[in-house]
């Protein structure tokens, strides 16, 4: 994937970030004693705590990873199907999924849109 | 097995005490004991970027954890080379290994300098010296810190007396 590319995506995803603070989850980090200390740093440093720095920074660098990925989209489709064996036919909004896809890496057309479609056309 | 029983390496007396060691100055054992940082957060998260980084972990073929902390590694390593002063990066480099009680091998110091170590191998073949400049200032009495390093000085300094006893 081009760098130009890459960063236009990763720019667009950062944006759909941060209109959402939509939280869900919780999940219990343990980092190593070389990452804490430079995280409790960087949240001194920055008058955050450093929860909130990998609020931020987690799903930002999750983006970046992926598009190194060369089965980025096999990982997509997988979390796609899971989301819909779970009745979330969408991203939501904010999320790293909702944010490829305002990117244009996919588009979802649900059952009840397609008939939609079918019937205006 | 009580220091009594054990043979001392070195024995005096002063005056009528007598006063053994049990151990040279390279001994492990008169070494402080190193304990590594140990924290855990909580870290906060949408329901589908969870569902995504556990996609993400299964098609690499590792635990959830071991690719939060991956991600972490690599946003935190960004974040201090992004640094544009140098004297910065080695000051918060510093105060993060003396936090985290960690050895130099896997130390901030030995992150932030990779890639100089390679140019230093290529300035001490090329000019038989770890540097292709000198090193020392040509004036004397010449600051060489940048201004912004005087500014977070303070800071740091700050962190370490707070985490001083912790």
């Amino acid at each position: 994937m081009s760098t130009l590319f890459t960063s236009v995506i990763e720019d667009l995803i950062n944006q759909e970030i941060e209109q959402s603070p939509d939280i869900k989850s919780f999940v219990n980090v343990r980092p190593s004693a070389k990452l804490s200390a430079m995280l409790e740093i960087l949240a001194h440093l920055q008058k955050k705590s450093a929860s909130s720095i990998l609020f931020e920074e987690i799903p930002r660098e999750l983006i970046s990873f992926l598009l190194e990925q060369s089965n980025l989209q096999e990982i997509l489709l997988n979390t796609l199907k899971e989301m819909i064996d779970n009745k979330n036919d969408y991203p939501e909004p904010g999320s790293v999924l909702s944010a490829f896809e305002v990117a244009g890496s996919f588009k979802i057309e649900s059952p009840e849109f397609k008939e939609l479609d079918n019937l205006l056309s | 097995m009580t220091q009594e029983q054990k043979t001392p390496v070195r024995s005096e007396t002063y005056k009528d005490f007598d006063i053994h060691f049990f151990f040279d100055n390279c001994s492990e054992e008169a070494k402080p004991k190193k304990t590594p940082l140990d924290k855990k957060y909580n870290l906060k998260i949408r329901n589908h970027d969870l569902i995504l980084l556990d996609k993400t972990a299964e098609h690499l073929g590792m635990s959830r954890s071991t690719l939060i902390n991956l991600l972490i590694e690599r946003f935190l390593t960004k974040a201090i080379q992004a640094i544009p002063e140098k004297d910065i990066q080695a000051a918060i480099a510093r105060v993060a290994d003396g936090y985290a009680n960690t050895d130099y091998e896997q130390s901030w110091q030995t992150t932030i300098l990779k890639d100089y170590i390679r140019w230093t191998i290529e300035n001490m073949m090329e000019f038989d010296d770890y540097t292709q400049q000198p090193p020392l200032p040509d004036i004397p009495g010449v600051a060489y810190n940048s201004q912004a390093f005087t500014n977070i000085k303070k800071s740091l300094e700050n962190f370490l007396n707070q985490h001083a006893h912790s």
